[in-house]
Order: structure tokens, then sequence, then C-alpha cells
């Protein structure tokens, strides 16, 4: 987040946001989209309700590797490949559900939205750019909401 | 469910994939993009990328070539050697590694993983340990592509790393690598007791099996070179040995 707000980019997401810019937030972009990080005790860009916590009670973390994802609006344009098997490399999360969660993630007993999205606004927990046909299919289907 | 990994490596000197034994005597095993590319469609769960000819080449060339593999693969790629100071783990993880493996420049100064962690993340920062038994027992961690010893307890090194920042640990047995007569399981039972991170075991498959037990013993992932290079098994038969004794596989 220091670096968005060196590079004045807080407001630039925004105003791209408000002006009609689909938005797909990975990763740790995803966890940005929030009000609030428990890394570093952060106020993130606050686009959907909901913080982001560490992961304890996993056994080893980072949770670093492929996990499911399973739809929890199997409806929803994001979510209509899913069940899937994606690729994950993180310590934070956003953990149970939020309004905005379309599928989550288990590790351990610990629960996570793994795909969220709301109006133009989404976010993937783990990496389509990593994840091999189950990541394109993601990526494919952000791209033709946006068009 | 979080499922194992089966990781094939390269070893990568003067652009070429290599191989040797017990880190010695390197083979020509092919070109690295088209290497890391068959074995992504293969259905490898990540690729590692060592340059085992550690600074003594040109690290322009390397970032071109890791750009190279990472825009075309579409797993992830971890990418180590050579590598002693911040900006070079900038560089590469700017040219598309997912993670960047450090070893002899940690043990000559730990703070680097720290200072990597702190600024990339943990889970993009792997320290790799190169283990070899020593006589009255333990592991000795060795730096330099093996070729010389340190002062640390392999053990005790990776829980320091851990607890530096260290997201993942890539631990590979000098004794055993090369030699595909499996893995050294008790290495890999007591760095995983040890650390609470996960651990990629390395060195020693001969044959799929070999895998499954170095996962069984408690590693995440199972790293693999000379038989997937030389095509004695596919990834996939290791999967499936490993499924069949019921580790989850994707």
């Amino acid at each position: 987040m220091a670096a968005l707000r060196r590079g004045g980019l807080v407001d630039a997401v925004r105003a791209a946001v408000a002006d009609g810019a689909h938005l797909l937030g990975v990763c740790v972009g995803l966890q940005l989209l929030f009000e609030r990080s428990a890394e570093g005790d952060t106020p993130c860009l606050g686009l959907l309700p909901g913080t982001v916590a560490h992961l304890d009670g996993v056994e080893r973390l980072p949770h670093m590797g492929w996990n499911d994802v399973e739809p929890v609006v199997p409806d929803h344009p994001l979510a209509a490949d899913l069940p899937a098997v994606a690729y994950f490399a993180h310590s934070y999360a956003v953990r149970g559900r939020v309004p905005s969660t379309l599928a989550e993630t288990e590790l351990d007993g610990v629960r996570f939205s793994s795909l969220v999205g709301a109006g133009r606004v989404a976010g993937a927990q783990f990496h389509p750019e990593r994840s091999a046909r189950a990541g394109h299919a993601l990526l494919e289907r952000f791209l033709a909401l946006a068009a | 469910m979080l499922r194992r990994r089966v990781i094939p490596c390269l070893d990568v000197s003067g652009g070429r994939v290599v191989k040797g034994v017990n880190f010695v005597n390197l083979r020509d095993c092919g070109e690295p993009v088209e290497a890391a590319l068959r074995y992504a469609e293969q259905g490898a769960d990540e690729i590692v990328w060592l340059n085992i000819t550690a600074g003594g080449e040109d690290a322009g060339a390397l970032c071109r070539a890791v750009e190279r593999a990472a825009e075309r693969i579409d797993i992830p790629l971890t990418v180590g050697g050579g590598i002693n100071r911040v900006g070079r783990v900038r560089e590469l993880l700017l040219a598309g590694a997912d993670k960047v493996s450090l070893n002899t420049g940690a043990l000559a100064r730990p703070s680097l993983i720290s200072e990597a962690a702190e600024r990339f993340g943990s889970q993009c920062i792997v320290c790799a340990i190169d283990a070899r038994r020593e006589p009255e027992g333990g592991w000795r961690a060795y730096v330099d592509g093996g070729r010389k010893a340190s002062d640390w307890d392999a053990v005790a090194w990776g829980a320091l790393a851990a607890e530096l920042g260290a997201g993942e640990l890539l631990v590979t047995s000098m004794d055993a690598d090369g030699v595909q007569d499996g893995y050294d399981l008790e290495l890999v039972r007591t760095i995983c007791g040890t650390v609470d991170v996960p651990v990629v075991a390395s060195g020693g498959a001969g044959r799929p099996s070999h895998l499954a037990d170095a996962l069984e013993a408690g590693a995440e992932a199972a790293l693999a070179a000379s038989i997937f290079h030389d095509g004695t098994h596919t990834i996939e038969e290791v999967k499936e040995t490993c499924r069949e004794r019921g580790l989850p596989m994707r």
C-alpha cells in the first residue's frame, strides 16, 4: 500500500474503477481491495467490505501449492468453471465469507475467500497466471465480463 | 485439500540444462526454456531453475532466459543460483520468477533472507540448503555448489532461515544427489519436524516410489532431475504412484 500511495496510484485506481474500468486483483492484489490488512496493520483500497487476516491455525505457512477453489456463488460468471485446483502462495487471507465471496478454499480446517467479485471489482487469492488451465479459464471469464 | 507437488529441476550452466552425480561430472540435458515448457505441459506442479555456474555467468543473460521461460509457462517458476543481494532478487522477480532461491549468499550473510522477505514477502523467498552427512552424525550445510563446507549444521541453519523469513526450504542431500537410490529420508523427516514452513525434498530420486517416500516422510514437494531428463519416468507416472499410496496430487 505504501508503494501505491507513493506512486499516487490509490486515487488513480479508485478513479479508474469509478470511471467504469474493470479491476482484477491477484494474490496480495485481492487483499488490497479490502478495507484493512493485518499484514503491517495497513488500511487498503476499501473497494470491497471485509478485512485481511493472518492464516493462524494453519500447520505450515505460507500456504504454498495447489488447492481446491470451491464455488460459493456457482451461477456467477467468474465461478462458471469451478470447482478447480489452483496455485496459491500466501500467509494472509480474507478468512471466512464476505459479501463479495464467490469461492472459498480450505486448509487445515481454516476456510478463506479465494475468489471475490462485486460489480467491476474482482480478486483471486490464487495465481491465475500460474494455475495452468484453471487460470486461463478464470482470466477468459474476467475478460469476457470486462468486454 | 492442499496437493503435494512434483517438481522437475533444471540445473542450468552456460545456457544448457546439465546434470551430475554428487554435484560433479555434469552432462548436457537440453535447452532450459524448452524443457520448462515440456514439463509444464506434462503436468509438473512447478519448475525449479538453478543457475549452477553461480557468478560466472552474465546476470543479464540469465534474466532474459528466465523472462522467456516465465512468459511461456503457466505454472510457478522458482529461480536460484549465485544470488547475493536484494537487487538481484528484485531483477529475477521482475523477470517473472515466482520465487527466488537463496543459498550461498544467505549463508554468507543471513540478513539477506530477512531483507528480501521483508521487501517481497516470505512467499517468494526460498532457502536452498545443500546438506552432507557428517561422519559423527547430523548434516552440514555446504556452499559454492557443494564445493565448500560452511560453519553451519544444516538443520540448525534451516531453522534460522525459516525464522528469518524464508517461506520454503529446498533441501538437497549431497550424498544422495544423482545416485538415484532414493532421498535421504532421515534428513527430510528431521527438517520437516524442525520447521513449520513447507519443505521441498531434493536429491536421490531414481524411480517414482522414491518421490512418494519423500512426500510420506513429510515433504510438501519432491524435486527430481535425472529421472525426468532421461525420460526414464514421466511426471504422470510419479503422480500415479503417489495417488496409489493415498497422497493428494493435482
